[in-house]
Parts: C-alpha cells; structure tokens; sequence
C-alpha cells in the first residue's frame, strides 16, 4: 500500500537571531498510510509543527526527502508548492485563524477562489462543507458572532471545503473546553471514516490523541510508537 | 471579480482609517483638479492666440487719439487696424471690477473672434449704451438681455459730470479664451459723444493685423518708430508675445499651480501608504494563512494593490467630480475683484488624475507587497 505520507532522513535546523543554529529534526523517517488518523504528541519544542509544516508544504526540509501525496515537495517551486497546496492539503489552526471581515460562508469559499469553479458552483460546495460541520444555520454570521467551537468547526469546514486528500491539524483543540474539544474531535474522527481524509493532527492533550487510529510521541527528534486505545 | 467582495470587506476592516484615507485622496485629487485645471486654461488662452494680431498700447501711461489710426494702417506689412476704448470700473461695489470694451472704427474686421454675429455688430452701432455681454459676466452680476448695467467710472466722467455709465445689456453672448475672466463690450461712438469735450477722440488701444504671423515684429518696431518722437508714443506687442509674457509671468504661478497639485499628490501616497502598512501589519497573520491556503504571491500582491486602487480611483474620481463643480461655482462664489482664469477640467485633466491615482495605488501599495511575498508562512504562523 502506497503511503499517504513518506518523510525519509529529514534535517532540519532553525537560524535564531541569525546566528544561533537549533537543529530540530536529524534524520527523520516517518510514514502515514492514506486514511490514517495521526496524533502526533510530544513537549514544547520537540519538532512536533515543524512536522506537520514539512507536511503540509508551507516549510522545506534542509534534507532529506518529504513525499505526500506522490510529489516531492522539497523539489517544488514556491509557486507549485502552493498550487498543491490548494489541490492536496486543508490546515487547522489552534487559533482558527478566520478573516474577521468575512462571514463564515464567505470564509469558506476563500480557498475555492482559487479554483475555476463557477459562483453557484462555489456556493454548492460552501453548502456542503457547512452542512458536513452541522453549521448551516450560521453561513451568514461573522467570526465573532461565533463561539470558539463554532469558529473551529467553520476552520474545518474551510479546510475540506476543496476536498484535500490530507487534513494537518495543529492543536485544533488548544483553545477549546473539554466537552467542545470532544465535538471537534468527533467531527475530525467522521471526516476520517466517512470521507476516508487522512489526518495528521498535533496536540498536548493525551484525550485528543485518543481519538486518533494511531498514535506517534516525539522526543528529542526521535519518534516512538504509542499503542492506541480508540475513545 | 470573485475577489471584489473579498478586497471591499478588507478596505472596511477599520471604518474610520479608510473613511480618513478616502477624504484624504478626496482632497488630494479636489486640488489637483483645481491647480491643474488652472493650467489647463491658461495654456488653453496661450493656444488661442492670434499670431498675426498686434496690441498698441499708450507708452508711459500716456494716451492715444484716433488720428494715429491713419499712419498706422499704410504702413508695410499692415492688413488692418482697429480702435478700442475702455471703461474700466466697478459695478455696485468698488470690489466688483469691470472692463466695458468699446468697439471702434476697424473692430469688426480685427476682431473677428469676438462671437458677435453681424446683426449684433449692427445692433451695437445703432443702439448708444446698448452692451452685450458674456455669460461670465451675465452669471457674475445677475445679468440678462434687457438688464441695466450702471458701471461707475470716477476715472472718466462724463459730459454731464456724472461718472456712472448706465448700459443697456442688448445680450449675452459666449466667452472666449482670450478674455478668460469674462467681458462687456459696447459702442465706441457712444463712448466718444458721452465723455466730456477735452476727452473726445481719445482710444485705449490700436488692435492691428498684420498681413502674416512673419511680419508682427517688423511691425511692432514700426509703429513704435513712427510714434516715438510725437505726443502720442505707443508701446506694440504682438498677441502671442504678449499672452507668453502673460502667461511667462504667469509660467511661475502656472509651476507654482503644478507642482502644489504634486504636493497634494505626494500628500496621498503617504497617507495611502501608510494605511496600507497599518492594514497589512495587524493581517499578517490572516495573509499567512491565505499563502498556506495556495494563494500565490501574484495574487496577495493583487489583493494589496486593489485595496491601495479602490480608494485612490474613488477618491480620484469624487475629487474631480467636486473640482469640476467648484470650477463651475467660482464665478458665482468668488468676488468679482479676482480676475485671474477659472480652471477648465478637460479630459487632459481627468486622464492625469486617474493615471495619478494608479501610480499612487501603485507606490503605496508596493513596500506592502514586497513584505508580504517575503513573507515566511511557517514562521509568521508560529508567532501566534
């Protein structure tokens, strides 16, 4: 089975203040089969969003090779890795991260401006996406019209909206209550199962990682399975 | 356009910045039409000129009499000569300054871009204090065909001691560029057999034609020469030369007028700048976001710059539309004792005004842009 996801002998080191290099990752080798459900966990500091970054393609390894949905993403253009970008990946912020001056629907169809699809067509799959989050009532209701659940259920809404085979989700639940983070969860394990997303999805809270299939611990650049007790 | 809705609700981030911006460009462009629709009319009165037409003018502030008209029109090179006298006052109020021009013998044929049609001519010679007048006067003092029209003239009393002359408007008729402030225009036969005994015969000015544009200066120097040593000097220039010095005295207010609109203009490209800069600071994060969404550094930079042209072209365009009304609200609203050209907003005027309101969208919005294509997606990310 091809993976959804190859990392293999991934560097990477950070240049603080210009000066004071940080390596991060040295050598890293990880594999997501597609479908796959990844919590990925570990301390402050451990390489855990740059990961997910790497992933993602909004950074470049400096080594080693990142393979996601069959493209080498260290040998794409800035302008490529964003067309993929478009195509392949939707990304969930622990702070949301919406347009304030858009309403939720308007958020929605932000990613889809970069398609060729028609207005109708646009509002067809905002439609979809609001219904997918249980959000149909609140299309036309800005950000702060919104509790934080509901403003992360528009993220996700916004991440799926075009369809992207791989979710990276980066602490969705950072800033939400037991019971709201509970709901996010629930939404991001149906996205799993029913519409077969893979996910890779960083958090501090052992909770959260339980509602992944799998279950990854980063320490000091090594990573270490984790049996997984599904929720 | 499926960004429009997008780039409109940015500019509406913060209400009062871009209300601010947009009065800002409002004003900016207000001025621009005004300074260079000034600099339009002036070049507009420099391009009517009559490069064949010669002015005489008394030397020293003296006078010329109608007998000088003779000499004058066997001279070589001369096609024809035209006497003009003048009654410089003021209507009601010393503020509101006038100039009735008197048309001679010779006028008619020196001066034919006065838009007076024949039957007019001879409505003029045939009806004593009957004036026409232009529309810029007729709008400036409320005047209409079958107005009195009493000009006070302490300067030239007449036979009766009276120093007010009361007109009779026959008309109104057009402006021209060559009397951009607006004009009377009467009989000088009237003039003459009104004014006292000891003034009669007396003219303001010789208009002369000379039979090309080649011969003015020869002709100039001519009537110059002729009259030098007698009671009457004259002081000739030709129309061109004379609406150049004019306007060459005029080229200091006229770079004076251009380079303020280009003050004006530098004050909108700061002010747009940095409300652009403001803008793209607080969203860095949101921008971030719209680059690991796929969107390119072309399109963010598209973003930017239609948020830096929407206000700019709006604000281009109210600021003529507000110059184009006060240009034609001047004449009413400004007193009659300021003489100088109201400006003309052509299409020369609009077309800079919005080529300037696209470089300043341009500059203003460039540095933002540079910044957010440098943007570095991971790390403006993690910052939050």
């Amino acid at each position: 089975m091809t993976p959804a996801i190859s990392m293999r002998n991934v560097g990477k080191t950070y240049k603080k203040s210009g000066r004071l290099a940080v390596p991060v990752l040295n050598g890293l080798n990880l594999e997501v089969q597609e479908r796959q459900f990844l919590a990925l966990m570990g301390p402050s500091g451990s390489g855990k969003t740059t990961i997910l970054n790497l992933m993602g393609g909004i950074d470049r390894p400096d080594s080693g090779e990142v393979i996601v949905c069959g493209h080498h993403l260290e040998r794409l253009t800035s302008n490529r890795l964003g067309i993929w970008r478009s195509n392949n990946v939707g990304f969930v912020f622990q702070s949301y991260h919406l347009l304030p001056v858009l309403s939720a629907a308007a958020n929605i169809e932000l990613p889809l401006l970069l398609t060729n699809l028609s207005r109708s067509q646009r509002l067809a799959h905002v439609k979809a996406a609001l219904e997918i989050v249980a959000l149909s009532d609140r299309a036309s209701h800005k950000p702060s019209e919104l509790s934080g659940g509901q403003q992360q259920r528009v993220a996700i809404a916004r991440a799926i909206v075009t369809d992207p085979k791989l979710l990276v989700c980066d602490e969705p639940t950072g800033d939400l209550d037991r019971s709201t983070a509970e709901e996010i969860l629930l939404l991001l394990r149906a996205l799993n199962e029913k519409y077969s997303k893979t996910i890779v999805m960083v958090t501090h809270d052992q909770k959260a990682a339980d509602y992944a299939t799998r279950q990854l611990h980063l320490d000091k650049g090594e990573l270490m399975e984790r049996a997984t007790e599904v929720t | 356009m499926k960004y429009w809705r997008f780039v409109w609700a940015n500019l509406w981030r913060k209400p009062i910045r871009t209300i601010f911006l947009f009065i800002s460009v409002v004003f900016g462009f207000t001025l621009w039409g005004l300074l260079l629709g000034f600099d339009a009319n002036l070049r507009r009165i420099a391009d009517s000129a009559n490069a064949a037409r010669i002015y005489s003018f008394p030397r020293f502030g003296g006078k010329l009499v109608l007998a000088q008209m003779q000499p004058i029109s066997r001279m070589h090179f001369v096609s024809k000569v035209g006497a003009l006298g003048a009654i410089l006052g003021y209507y009601q109020q010393p503020r509101n300054r006038v100039a009735v021009f008197m048309q001679g013998p010779g006028m008619l044929e020196v001066f034919q871009d006065l838009p007076l049609t024949s039957q007019q001519w001879a409505a003029l010679a045939n009806s004593g204090a009957g004036v026409f007048v232009s529309r810029l006067y007729a709008m400036r003092y409320g005047l209409k065909a079958g107005s009195n029209f009493p000009v006070i003239c302490p300067d030239l009393p007449r036979a009766d001691g009276s120093d007010v002359w009361t007109f009779h408007v026959l008309g109104v008729v057009p402006d021209i560029p060559l009397m951009p402030v607006g004009f009377a225009t009467g009989n000088y036969d009237y003039l003459d057999r009104a004014r006292r005994e000891g003034d009669r015969g007396q003219v303001q000015q010789f208009w002369v034609l000379a039979v090309d544009a080649a011969h003015t200066d020869e002709v100039t120097r001519e009537i110059d020469k002729w009259f030098s040593s007698s009671d009457f000097p004259t002081r000739s220039v030709s129309e061109k030369s004379l609406l150049a010095s004019a306007g060459g005295g005029g080229t200091d207010a006229l770079n004076a007028f251009v380079s303020l609109a280009f003050a004006g203009i530098v004050m909108v490209v700061i002010v747009t700048t940095n409300a652009l800069r403001h803008s793209i600071r607080e969203r860095t994060t949101e921008l971030a976001v719209m680059k690991a969404m796929g969107f390119s550094n072309y399109k963010i930079t598209a973003h930017v710059l239609a948020e830096a042209a929407i206000p700019c072209l709006l604000g281009c365009f109210v600021g003529l539309v507000i110059s184009a009304a006060l240009t034609a609200m001047m004449p009413r609203i400004l007193p009659a004792a300021v003489v100088f050209p109201m400006p003309t907003i052509d299409l020369q005027v609009v077309g800079s005004g919005i080529a300037a309101a696209l470089l300043v969208a341009l500059l203003a919005g460039a540095w933002p842009a540079l910044r957010i294509a440098r943007l570095d997606v991971a790390a403006a990310l993690a910052r939050q």
